[in-house]
């Protein structure tokens, strides 16, 4: 059975592994423990204590707080409830054609669709981009389903799982209500 | 007496395995008996089988003649249960594994077994995507394999052809807005028996394409791979008696099911993901005929759910009609596209066989683009999006595995490409056509470790290869290379860069006739990617461009232009030449090459990782240095104050300039960015108002016409009614 | 008189062997040191001395007696691994600069199947070059050979001016077309000489391999310029330490398609992948002694399987072997290399529970049993019985039984198996995947193995033969006493040879009219004549007149649309009449008859020939395989003791034989182990062994 230590893990993690270590570890079939080693590591990754459930981004984990399951970024802030799309609760800025340059020269600009940019509210990261036609709703990426991986596919019991359900529109309902 | 297995007609037998796999096992094999019984002798069978496969692969591809095939490879061989499924596949095309079940199922579907018979020595031959695959480029080879009297297996073999005739010199056809004029159409016929082509279907292939020769050596080639594989399968029942061999060939089907099944559980991670992209079908212009001679987008709203049950659905809901152009995706294309991402992803170790393909379903709506309901819908190239579809599903297989933590493992199958395709007459006269494959070397987008690499692979073709300048230019005949190299300021920016675009560029050099045809993956008038990874930034898409004038070719000769694409354009425009470039960020029909033209493309990049103000500073000196990006874009998206060194040529980091610079980005962006509820006013204003452009108010009014499913997320979304929009 | 020798030496990554052979042909003991990576030369003294010592003699002795002395080392391939070569610059036509970093798109080269169709599993690899040091020239010809950008001189010179500034020790030049028209590359190199003034190497593509296929002239251009001068130093270190011990002769080394150069040969990249080619040599020396004309040659070693072929006495080129993950334009002995030796690694799928072989090989280090953290075919072959602990090496490392048997049965466990079960079905997989490598390379060829004998030599091909052979219908299963020192023995038995290749572009139509068949030879006659002046020079500079090399010439032709061109050894030299061109598509359709079936041939097509090569040869003095009266057939001298061996599915008592001591005559019937320091021969309970009068070992059936 393939296993890794956690120091490999946590150097994987960290980008400190050797590329020649990384290599000889796609020729190995896969180790099955991964995920816990992973979440362990993952804990010396970041400066608070909430218990990490899973990474779904660079900075962006879900937690568990209390009997809530939401985003969190790694410098702390809180994005809300996973099933919201996450992106709703960020800063977002548009590129006009001349920003869109200053990344892709001519020829290369783009012309029909619009670049979006999502950042933290607080430490204004650049977590997301998507090149999407004017008018097309902002894209929830990836809901996991924190229920059955957890219960189905790795045995654990979680308490107080939601149901897996995408809650986004009620976001966009409760701005349409605000106006 | 049918001629399958045990007396049964064929008709018979593909009704049971269809009632069996019900059971969610492939024929309902419940236990991999064999397997368990002799373990080694199970394997031993397998890499027998395999072994052919590549054998016959190895053995012909030099015998090939046209350079898709012997100098990128491009040639696929199979073995196939009787009822079509594979049970062993070489390495090559690989992006066919299922369309040739496809033809098999036809073949029994409509019942040669009796129309016309089906005897040893006989050889089928089809290229319509209608009965099979992707495009008519992809033409398939199929033979019978009898072992005393039954037919025990079929041995498939597929190739891309450079030349298939129809409107447009090449092998794709990108304007043909109806299935006539793609190219021509062999549409699952028997071209040969006992081993030997017939005499018409010879002169067939010579009467219809600009490089006949390149066609028929190329049946040829495939026709031999089938015989040498047919003379090891019968050797294989040698040693290990039919009975074996019968029940092995289901076994292992079933096995490439149960590791598919295992693997998804171990890596990835239920939910749902969604990637939505769209094409730009650029017609206006272009002397298509009226009905379909505008521009506007395809919508492809792709969502992937995977299932507690370990099942991955690939959901089309929402997706644009069919249309009159040529993309069109009938049965087999797009499964066998998606189901690709998922062996290059997750089943590379495994069983690699049809079975795995069990664990997916895809939904693909009736009359849309993925479904047409009219049969002679244009399907020239609906690569331009399948290669696409790959590359999604691959985003989506990235983002699960980066949440399992195995984040050495995720990729993004870059399949941003663009072609060029062209033909006419040589200076001997004598006709040529040609399909120009080095694109099949695709930027790669950046892991969560490692930047992404240019001209790495190709989805559909994993033994990547550009080829050499010199061989195509042999086909390219009257056009020579001036430029074969990385683009600057192309690779999708982040902490880890997505690979960059390398493009091409060529002088045509005295020609006679010759036109030329552009084309690619989904178009530079959109982002290729719908989005970058973790805050990198997707890579721009591809360019075609042509230039006439030859004073410009002039001064390249003399010295005076330095033949880098780049430099070309800077060029141009600094000296107020605009014009004289014609830039297409979408097909081209048929242009004209004149003496001393020049025209060049410029394939995609791949998609960067996490955000650029976190990479590296010395990483990014060192892509200055390499002409990976300008210092410009260094300083303005990375952060990155550089210095220059005149007597060494090579720029260094300032390090404290770069700590200020990357703090004033953040504030700048905390500046420019607002929340999201406030743009969310505003643009659903101006959707209201009807204040989006034009183009995208017609996707969304045919959308929403077309499919319940996108109107409601649309109209829930924005919180508006179905009137606001559809006016 | 003194007594006179034959010495060669291979000097691998671990052990330099030297082979010594005196004028009657007879060879002793392999002499054996550990390779010194620093100073070559001390080992290959050191390596000398052993094998004299053998002989009751010193290695001055041997060395002042030696007609020729042989070396091939690991030089050029350490040089280029290591990164130690010159700081080259290169010229390369405008536009292409950024070739090292496309490298063809190429980055599956040499993985497994598993491998390639594994994404992730694509890396990027360091350029030999540094983007500053490579500079575009302004240039294009096109493939008429036509100008259609003139050089730019000024470029050029201003291009070598600053690579000089940055200190380049070495210039290479590459251009597009040059094999069609070298005028540009040639130009180049005069204005870069020029400039330079001192003696460093400058290379032109089209000097070195005047072929199509850009990409594979720039690599071979490349180690040429990197490599040759650094390792031709080393040649020359070991040359002058030779001839301090006595050595009156010029020192020779191996190319890797199988011939002999001087070590002032200029072409030094030849010498590239010479490391297998000693078996291949060795084999086809042993055939024509016994009389065999087709073999095929399996060396199994700790790390990999080469398959190579002799088919009618000729040994088959290719041209655009795989080093690393590029190609070069090279004429290499054809050969498979598979990854799977003793060495290889072998691992369980968690999932699927199905067993993995390689591609990881321990390497020197065994296994489990001795240096290595996972268990290896070798540690099957050790808890089997094949292997004896303490006579590895002759016993100069003890292996580790216990901890083998440990780690495979925990393998053996998960899986549900007996693990000496578990072990000898590890061993069956390694036997189907090596003899699946045989038979392709056989059958890709369109051979029967009917038709073969096979030759199995290398550290552990005698312990496989037995497995790899079976059911497959050879003539003969051959190995000998000096299986595991084979590849020096072989350098041994070499030809002083060149060769040498051009392109040209020949079209002969379909029933194509005397006139057409006449033009063909005023294509090809002058290049043949251009490629046998640069034999003769090449020879004369070696110190052999013209009246001493022999010529063999070459075509290589297809059928006209295909893109690929095959070997065709030809008995014509010179086109002077339509009947010689006859005569060269009789060869070419006998070439290409032998690889594909009938319904590949395209003759309505036309043909094509594209390149011509020449075969340039000077006799040397050869070893002799020593024919030796026969002895009785019982080996009882031989016979040291019995062990526990387990054999398909129970144990046995194997007999045990010292190889040393084997008789020509002698029979050993198995089961029976015969054991040797460096190797071990397996005979199973159903097999039987002959060693014959040369001393050679015929494996048969009972």
């Amino acid at each position: 059975m393939v296993e890794y230590s956690s120091e490999v893990i946590e150097k994987l993690l960290k980008g400190e592994l050797p590329i020649s270590e990384i290599q000889k570890m796609q020729m190995e079939p896969k180790d099955p423990d991964r995920f816990d080693k992973y979440i362990k590591a993952l804990k010396q990754h970041v400066d608070w204590d909430d218990e990490i459930l899973m990474r779904i981004h660079e900075h962006l984990y879900i937690i568990k707080k209390e009997n809530n399951y939401v985003v969190k970024c790694s410098c702390g802030h809180e994005f809300g409830d996973y099933r919201e799309n996450w992106k709703l609760k960020a800063l977002i800025f548009v590129r006009d054609r001349n920003e869109l340059e200053e990344l892709y020269p001519e020829p290369l600009t783009p012309e029909w669709s619009e670049l979006r940019e999502f950042y933290c509210p607080n430490c204004a990261t650049l977590l997301w981009t998507e090149a999407l036609i004017p008018g097309y709703p902002i894209n929830f990426d990836f809901l996991p389903d924190i229920k059955a991986f957890f219960q189905e596919w790795l045995n654990k019991t979680l308490e107080n799982v939601p149901e897996f359900k995408d809650l986004s529109s009620e976001v966009t309902e409760s701005w349409a209500k605000n106006e | 007496m049918g001629i399958g297995w045990n007396g049964k007609s064929l008709r018979e037998m593909l009704d049971e395995y269809e009632a069996k796999s019900e059971s969610g096992y492939y024929y309902g094999i419940e236990e991999l008996k064999l397997r368990e019984d002799d373990f080694f002798k199970y394997e031993r069978f397998y890499y027998r089988l395999l072994n052919a496969t590549l054998e016959a692969r190895e053995r012909v591809k030099f015998a090939c003649a046209s350079p898709g095939t012997r100098e990128l490879g491009e040639l696929l061989f199979l073995v196939h249960a009787p009822e079509g499924e594979a049970a062993a596949i070489s390495l090559g095309l690989m992006a066919h594994v299922t369309v040739v079940e496809n033809v098999i199922k036809t073949i029994i579907r409509e019942n040669y077994e009796e129309t016309v018979g089906i005897r040893d020595g006989d050889i089928f031959v089809d290229n319509d995507p209608y009965t099979g695959g992707a495009h008519p480029a992809d033409s398939r080879l199929i033979v019978p394999v009898f072992h005393e009297g039954e037919l025990i297996c079929w041995v498939g073999s597929i190739s891309h052809e450079l030349e298939i005739g129809g409107g447009t010199p090449g092998s794709f056809n990108p304007f043909a807005v109806e299935s006539f004029t793609c190219g021509e159409r062999i549409s699952v016929e028997r071209v040969g028996e006992k081993n030997q082509f017939y005499p018409w279907f010879i002169r067939r292939l010579r009467r219809n394409s600009r490089a006949p020769d390149l066609w028929i050596l190329d049946e040829r080639a495939k026709l031999s791979g089938c015989l040498i594989i047919k003379e090891r399968i019968k050797e294989i029942i040698e040693e290990f008696g039919v009975d074996y061999f019968k029940q092995a060939l289901r076994e292992l089907i079933e096995e490439g099911r149960r590791d598919m099944e295992a693997r998804i559980k171990r890596q990835l991670v239920p939910g749902k993901y969604r990637i939505p992209h769209f094409c730009p079908v650029l017609y206006k212009g272009e002397g298509v005929p009226p009905h379909a001679d505008r521009d506007y987008i395809i919508h492809l709203p792709l969502e992937i759910e995977i299932t507690p049950e370990a099942k991955i659905i690939f959901s089309y809901e929402g997706a644009s009609r069919w249309g009159w152009h040529s993309f069109n995706m009938y049965p087999g294309a797009l499964e066998s596209a998606l189901w690709l991402s998922l062996i290059e992803t997750l089943l590379y170790d495994g069983r690699v066989t049809s079975g795995g393909k069990l664990q997916t379903e895809l939904i693909r709506p009736i009359g849309s683009i993925t479904n047409p309901d009219y049969p002679y819908a244009g399907d020239g190239i609906p690569w331009v999006i399948l290669t696409g579809e790959i590359s999604m599903s691959s985003l989506a297989i990235y983002l699960a595995q980066f949440a399992r933590g195995y984040i050495e493992e995720c990729i993004e199958i870059g399949a941003n490409w663009a072609s060029l395709e062209g033909g006419g007459i040589t200076r001997f006269g004598t006709s040529f056509g040609f399909t120009n494959f080095e694109f099949s070397a695709c930027a790669q987008g950046a892991r969560p470790i490692e930047d992404g690499l240019v001209a790495a692979a190709a989805p559909w073709m994993p033994e990547t290869d550009t080829g050499n300048a010199e061989i195509w230019e042999i086909v390219l005949n009257t056009a020579s290379y001036l430029y074969r190299g990385v683009i600057r300021n192309s690779c999708g920016h982040g902490k880890f860069i997505g690979g960059p675009a390398w493009g091409s560029l060529w002088v045509s050099w005295k020609p006679t006739v010759f036109t030329i045809v552009a084309s690619g993956s989904f178009s530079g008038m959109i982002s290729y990617q719908p989005f970058g990874l973790m805050g990198g930034y997707p890579a721009p898409s591809w360019s075609f461009f042509i230039i006439r004038n030859p004073e410009i070719f002039e001064k390249i000769s003399n010295g005076e232009i330095y033949p880098g694409i780049v430099e070309l354009f800077e060029h141009t425009k600094n000296k107020g030449l605009d014009e004289e470039i014609e830039v297409r960020k979408g097909f081209a029909n048929s242009r004209m090459a004149q003496d001393r033209s020049i025209f060049g493309i410029i394939y995609g990049g791949g998609v960067g990782y996490g955000d650029p103000i976190e990479r590296d500073p010395e990483k990014v000196a060192e892509d200055v240095n390499n002409g990976i990006i300008t210092e410009e874009v260094a300083k303005n998206v990375y952060g990155v104050v550089l210095e220059y060194d005149e007597s060494k040529g090579v720029y260094s980091v300032n390090p404290d300039e770069t700590v200020e610079m990357r703090s004033k980005i953040r504030e700048n962006r905390k500046k420019r960015g607002r929340p999201v509820k406030e743009w969310w006013m505003e643009e659903r204003k101006k959707i209201k108002e009807g204040k989006l452009p034009p183009y995208a108010i017609e996707m969304y009014k045919e959308c929403i016409e077309f499919s319940e499913k996108f109107r409601d997320e649309f109209t829930k979304f924005w919180q508006i009614s179905e009137k606001d929009i559809m006016g | 008189m003194t007594q006179r020798f034959v010495v060669s030496l291979d000097a691998g990554g671990t052990m330099t062997d030297t082979f010594i052979v005196d004028e009657e042909g007879k060879f002793g003991e392999v002499g054996k040191a550990l390779t010194n990576r620093e100073d070559e030369s001390a080992s290959f003294i050191e390596s000398i001395n052993d094998a004299a010592g053998y002989l009751k003699l010193e290695e001055k002795e041997i060395l002042s007696g030696a007609i020729t002395c042989i070396y091939t080392g690991t030089g050029m391939l350490n040089t280029i691994l290591t990164r130690t070569g010159l700081k080259t610059g290169l010229l390369i036509t405008k536009g292409f600069e950024d070739y090292l970093i496309l490298s063809r798109g190429q980055r599956w080269l040499g993985k497994s199947y598993h491998q390639i169709i594994h994404f992730a599993e694509r890396w990027k690899t360091e350029p030999y070059v540094e983007k500053k040091l490579i500079k575009g020239i302004g240039e294009r010809i096109n493939i008429f050979g036509e100008v259609v950008i003139p050089i730019n001189k000024d470029e050029v010179a201003n291009s070598v001016r600053e690579l000089m500034d940055n200190g380049v020790e070495s210039i290479g030049i590459v251009f597009l077309n040059s094999h069609i028209n070298p005028t540009h590359e040639i130009e180049a190199k005069n204005i870069a000489m020029e400039i330079v003034e001192k003696e460093i190497p400058i290379y032109c593509s089209s000097e070195l391999m005047p072929v199509i296929r850009e990409y594979s002239r720039l690599y071979s251009t490349l180690i040429q310029c990197y490599a040759a001068e650094p390792v031709r130093k080393q040649l020359l270190n070991i040359e002058e330490k030779a001839r301090k011990n006595g050595y009156e002769k010029r020192l020779l080394t191996v190319l890797s398609y199988g011939g002999l150069a001087d070590v002032r040969y200029p072409r030094m990249f030849e010498t590239l992948l010479s490391g297998p080619v000693g078996g291949i040599m060795g084999s086809k020396y042993i055939a024509d002694i016994v009389g065999l004309k087709n073999i095929v040659c399996c060396d199994l070693g700790g790390t990999s399987f080469d398959v190579g072929l002799v088919v009618e006495g000729y040994i088959p080129i290719k041209r655009e072997p795989i080093f690393h993950n590029f190609m070069l334009n090279l004429p290499m002995i054809d050969i498979d290399s598979i990854a799977s030796g003793t060495g290889t690694v072998l691992k369980i799928d968690p999932i699927s529970k199905r067993i993995i072989l390689g591609p990881e090989s321990a390497g020197a280090k065994v296994g489990i049993c001795y240096e290595f953290d996972r268990p290896t075919i070798s540690d099957c072959d050790l808890i089997l019985g094949y292997l004896n602990p303490d006579y590895f090496i002759g016993g100069k490392i003890k292996l580790n039984k216990k901890d083998s048997e440990n780690a495979l049965s925990s393998i053996a466990e998960e899986l549900g198996v007996e693990v000496y079960d578990f072990a000898f079905g590890v061993l069956e997989l390694l036997h189907t995947q090596t003899r699946g490598a045989i038979l392709s390379r056989l059958t890709g060829r369109g051979f029967s193995p009917s038709e073969f004998a096979a030759i199995f030599y290398g550290g552990s091909g005698p312990m496989h033969l037995w497995g790899i052979s079976k059911n497959v219908p050879f003539t003969d299963v051959i190995t000998v006493p000096w299986a595991a020192a084979f590849s020096a023995f072989g350098i041994a038995t070499a030809d002083y040879l060149h060769r040498l290749h051009s392109s040209t572009y020949a079209e002969i139509p379909h029933n194509a009219d005397d006139e057409t068949k006449l033009k063909a030879g005023e294509m090809i006659n002058p290049v043949w004549e251009k490629l046998e002046q640069e034999a003769y020079n090449l020879f004369k500079m070696e110190g052999y007149t013209d009246e001493e090399v022999r010529l063999k010439h070459f075509v290589y032709c297809r059928y006209k649309g295909q893109l690929e061109d095959f070997e065709a050894q030809t008995s014509v030299s010179r086109i002077t009449k339509p009947e010689d061109v006859d005569k060269i598509i009789q060869d070419f359709e006998k070439a290409y008859g032998a690889l594909y079936p009938e319904a590949m041939k395209f003759p309505e097509a036309g043909y094509l020939i594209t390149e011509v090569a020449i075969a340039a040869y000077v006799d040397l003095p050869k070893p002799k395989i020593t024919k030796y009266e026969l002895e009785g057939e019982s080996p009882k001298d031989a016979y040291k003791d019995t062990r526990e061996v387990y054999f398909e599915d129970k144990w046995y008592e194997f007999n045990i034989f010292e190889m040393k001591e084997l008789k020509p005559g002698n029979v050993v019937v198995g089961p029976s182990i015969i054991e040797h320091p460096a190797t071990t021969l397996v005979v199973p309970p159903d097999n039987r062994i002959r060693m014959d009068e040369y001393r050679l070992i015929h494996f048969m059936g009972r």
